[in-house]
This record gives C-alpha cells, sequence and structure tokens, in this order.
C-alpha cells in the first residue's frame, strides 16, 4: 500500500502511531511442558529354570522376582508369551509352551512410563516327543460329532505354533484345579492351576478383574501365580481359541493375612493377651477359651502357653 | 509544541482503548513528509498468527545417576508483514520450575547468549543454530544420558521474553521454528507429574 506522513499535521502522525499500534498487536500460543517422573525399579529376574535347562516337556513353568505391582511378560523371540502382575512378594510366575529345540526367554518389566527392563535371557531346550498319529474315534458314550467341527489348534492365541497332545479334548470350558473351591490360604499369593483347551489363550480373573494371561500348553494345563486380597476371593478363567471362548465355574478362596501373635504376660487362668491384636482377650468360659485358642493359632501359628495365678 | 502533540497522542489513546470512535483529517492538502510502499497488507491491519503443539512430553524412569529425555515442540508464525516478526517466550507465571503435586524440577541456569549443558534434575529449551546454542543438531530421546548439546532456561513471566525466532520479511507460508526441551532426573526427584506452561508470543516488527 501506499503511505504518507505529512508534515505539521498532528493527526497524521497520530494515524501513524495508531497504525504501528495496530502492527504490534501480538499473537500467542501456550505449550505445556508435562513429564511424568516414575520411580527407577529393578529389572526381572528369572529364577526357575535355570540357563541350559533341558526338558521332555511341552511347557515350563517360569518363576522369577521383580518389582512388586509392575507388570512382567515372558518374551520369546520379542513376543509376549504372557502378562502378569508382580505379586507384592516380588515373585511371578507362569507357564509358557515350548517348542522343539531352542527356546530363548526373557522376562520384560514395564512401568507406568512405558520403560521396559528385561531380565538375563535364559535358554530353555525342548526335546519333545513325536505325538503318534491318532486314529480318529468316538469314545464310548459320548455324542456324535455334530457338523461344526471343532478348532484343530496349530498357533495359539498369541501366533506361536503348538503340537497338541493327541489326549487333549476338544474346545470345552476350562476347569480350575488349583485351588480347590471353598480353600483358605495364608498367603496374599497362589501358584493356581487349571485346564484349558491346548493353546488357548487363558485369561484369569480375581475378583472379576483381569489378571494374567497365559497360554495353555499342548496338554491343555496352564499355571499362573496370583494375588489375592484379603477376605474372599472369586477367581475364574476365560479361555480363548480361534473365535471360540469359555468362562469356567468360579472358585472362591478365602484369604486370611497372617498375624503375628506374642503372648506377653499371663493374666489368669481365663486369659489370653497377644500384641498382636489392640486388646488382650477376656474370656470366662471353658468353650470360648477354646474359641480364642483357634483364632490364635490361626492367626499366629505360635503356641500359646498358660499360667495360672497363684 | 512537542508536550501539547504528546497530550493529544495520549487522550487519543485513551479514547481509543475507551471503543471512542476517531475521525482522522484528510491530509492531502499537507505537505508531504515521506512516502512509500510499505508491503503486501495494509498498514495498520497487518496480521500475524502463531501456532505450537500444544504439548510436549519428557518423562523420565530415573536412575541413582540420571536419565535426560530430550523432546521438541514447533512454533508456526504467519505473517504479510514485509517488516518481519520476532517470536519470544517466557513461562506462564513467574515461576519457571516443573512443579508437580511433590516436588519441582528446576529450570536450566544458562541463557540463550550462554547456554549450558543440563544438569540433573533441571529442564530447559534450545534452538538449533540460534544465539551460544550452536548448530546441534539436537535429536529427541527417552531416558538416555545428558545430551552433549547446550540448553537454558526458559525466563518466568516476570522477566524479559527470551527470543527465539525472527525475520526481516515476511512468514507466508508460515515459518516453522523447532525448539527443544530437555529434561533430566535422577532417583532424588520424587515420582509425580510435571509441568509448566509456555508462552510463545509472535509480533509484527
Amino acid at each position: 500500500m501506499r503511505w504518507h506522513l505529512v508534515k505539521n499535521s498532528k493527526l497524521a502522525v497520530v494515524s501513524s502511531f495508531l497504525a504501528v499500534v495496530g502492527l504490534l498487536s501480538p499473537a500467542s500460543a501456550m505449550t505445556t511442558v508435562q513429564s511424568q517422573v516414575c520411580e527407577d525399579f529393578l529389572a526381572p529376574a528369572i529364577v526357575s529354570p535355570s540357563d541350559g535347562t533341558q526338558t521332555t516337556e511341552a511347557s515350563a513353568m517360569i518363576e522369577g522376582t521383580g518389582e512388586p505391582g509392575k507388570t512382567v511378560a515372558i518374551m520369546k523371540d520379542d513376543v509376549s508369551q504372557g502378562v502378569a502382575t508382580i505379586a507384592s512378594d516380588g515373585s511371578f510366575g507362569f507357564t509358557v509352551t515350548l517348542e522343539q529345540g531352542d527356546n530363548e526367554l526373557v522376562a520384560r518389566e514395564t512401568n507406568e512410563c512405558g520403560t521396559a527392563k528385561d531380565s538375563p535371557a535364559i535358554t530353555i531346550i525342548a526335546d519333545l516327543p513325536v505325538p503318534p498319529v491318532e486314529e480318529p474315534t468316538t469314545p464310548a458314550g459320548n455324542p456324535p460329532a455334530s457338523n461344526q467341527p471343532e478348532p484343530q489348534p496349530s498357533t495359539s492365541e498369541l501366533g506361536r505354533p503348538i503340537t497338541r497332545h493327541p489326549s487333549s479334548p476338544g474346545f470345552e470350558k476350562p476347569v480350575i484345579t488349583l485351588p480347590g473351591d471353598g480353600a483358605v490360604v495364608y498367603s496374599d499369593t497362589f501358584l493356581m492351576e487349571g485346564t484349558a483347551y491346548p493353546g488357548s489363550l487363558v485369561t484369569v480373573y480375581v475378583n472379576d478383574k483381569s489378571q494374567a494371561q497365559v497360554v495353555s500348553s499342548s496338554r491343555g494345563v496352564f499355571r499362573v501365580r496370583i494375588v489375592l486380597e484379603q477376605g474372599q476371593d472369586v477367581i475364574k478363567v476365560l479361555s480363548t481359541y480361534a473365535g471360540k471362548s469359555a468362562i469356567s465355574d468360579t472358585v472362591t478362596v478365602t484369604y486370611i493375612k497372617k498375624v503375628t501373635a506374642v503372648l506377653t504376660r499371663p493374666l489368669s487362668s481365663n486369659e489370653i493377651a497377644t500384641t498382636a491384636v489392640t486388646a488382650g482377650a477376656a474370656v470366662t468360659g471353658g468353650a470360648a477359651v477354646a474359641v480364642a485358642i483357634n483364632w490364635s493359632l490361626h492367626k499366629s501359628g505360635f503356641k500359646l502357653k498358660f499360667w495360672r495365678r497363684k | 509544541m512537542r508536550n501539547r502533540l504528546l497530550v493529544a497522542m495520549a487522550c487519543l489513546v485513551g479514547l481509543l482503548v475507551a471503543g471512542a470512535p476517531i475521525a482522522l483529517a484528510d491530509t492531502t492538502d499537507s505537505t508531504v513528509y515521506g512516502s512509500g510502499n510499505y508491503g503486501d497488507c495494509d498498514y495498520g491491519s497487518c496480521t500475524i498468527t502463531l501456532s505450537s503443539g500444544g504439548t510436549t512430553t519428557l518423562n523420565v524412569a530415573p536412575t541413582p545417576a540420571g536419565k535426560c529425555t530430550v523432546q521438541s515442540d514447533t512454533a508456526s508464525v504467519l505473517t504479510d508483514s514485509t517488516a518481519g516478526y520476532s517470536l519470544t517466550m517466557t513461562t506462564s507465571t513467574t515461576n519457571n520450575a516443573m512443579t508437580s503435586a511433590s516436588g519441582s524440577i528446576s529450570a536450566a541456569s544458562g541463557t540463550a547468549a550462554s547456554p549450558a549443558i543440563l544438569s540433573m534434575n533441571t529442564w530447559g529449551y534450545r534452538v538449533d543454530s540460534l544465539a551460544g546454542f550452536g548448530t546441534g543438531p539436537t535429536s529427541a530421546q527417552n531416558n538416555g544420558s545428558i545430551p552433549s548439546v547446550s540448553f537454558a532456561g526458559v525466563p518466568p513471566s516476570n522477566l524479559a521474553a527470551t527470543q527465539v525466532a525472527s525475520s526481516g520479511g515476511p512468514a507466508n507460508p508460515a515459518a516453522t521454528t523447532t525448539v527443544w526441551y530437555g529434561l533430566c532426573a535422577d532417583s532424588s526427584v520424587p515420582a509425580g507429574n510435571y509441568s509448566v506452561t509456555v508462552t510463545y508470543t509472535a509480533v509484527t516488527n
């Protein structure tokens, strides 16, 4: 554009000044610089089996240690074979399916920042027996096969090739074999076991929260360490394979937290005092004493001694 | 005479701020003092627009020896002003530390004229080839070692803004400036979500 600045004209000077004001109108933008700082954590370690272990089994129970609460995955060729949450005592464990030959496995722990740390790798050498050719049979008492063919697994849900054991049943709902329904346990971690369709992806739910995933072995067995909450825990597993899924019956276990009870002083023939509870338990009748003793033994595992007041 | 002129200008600025309409005199009959072609946009209506990435994330999982993360943001300036533009920045508040509920991470002590290698538990910025920063090039990293390039602290809002880009001519299409942010932290930094807001300002020259 054409501009004019005129001599001896106050308004012209003012108009120029206003124009400069207009030019100086700033533009602004904001950027948030953010950082999630996560605590450092120790790399996981596989404690069992040892490096170089040879086996004829088609699966292996991998046990290790890591940072409680972090997620750990067993990696083979950078592919996850299953994930679990590390228990409060720092332990983890679940079963992985093995392939013929060398199986190099690494435990990979990840924190909330997405930082991953790997354990030293271990190699499990699997010398798997060649499965015999199975003649198609219909077991006595079983209904004839339907038109819907059972899925024949050649690869697991995680994409790994598997060898299906000849005695494996068709796709059916998974079963929790350990712990038994109604069991009482005194540890917050438990190595649960069960059966599911070979090669299927087994998701373990504790109190309706997904806690671990593992692939069942070619024999249809899975094992995984779970973390229990104090009180009653309802456990179920979901088995998924080739678009089919089935859920197990629920199993309820009761986790009672161990409390160390120490008998501190003799009170009287019908009084018990411990430091693990807030007050001594005063009992008056023989039946009540029995109840108190049972309670104490459950809580402590200590032997109780009684003194009779002289 | 000069004082009267200043008073008149002040009054008119006051009227402008108050929203009062201003009538300008026809100056075509006056003696022409100077003239010329200003540029591609109308004098007084040259626009300038500025945009940035919005969020730059510098997550870090510290170790006792410390880890550093470096990521970039991009500021884009668009203007037809033939006089060019200036892009500056400060933090949005008078505190230029990154803060969280559990602690804070101080801004780097260096300046654009005299940047320095990032110290542990500090954050800073750099612009390749600007002022004393050196050419770089800077590379993004996550949980790495201390970067070999130097960084400066973003000044707080109560201090003079630091210039991160400028030009002597129009920026159309938009001129982009890559602003790198770096953060180093060791295990002494409490875990948490830290943040700070940086305000970029672009003005035509």
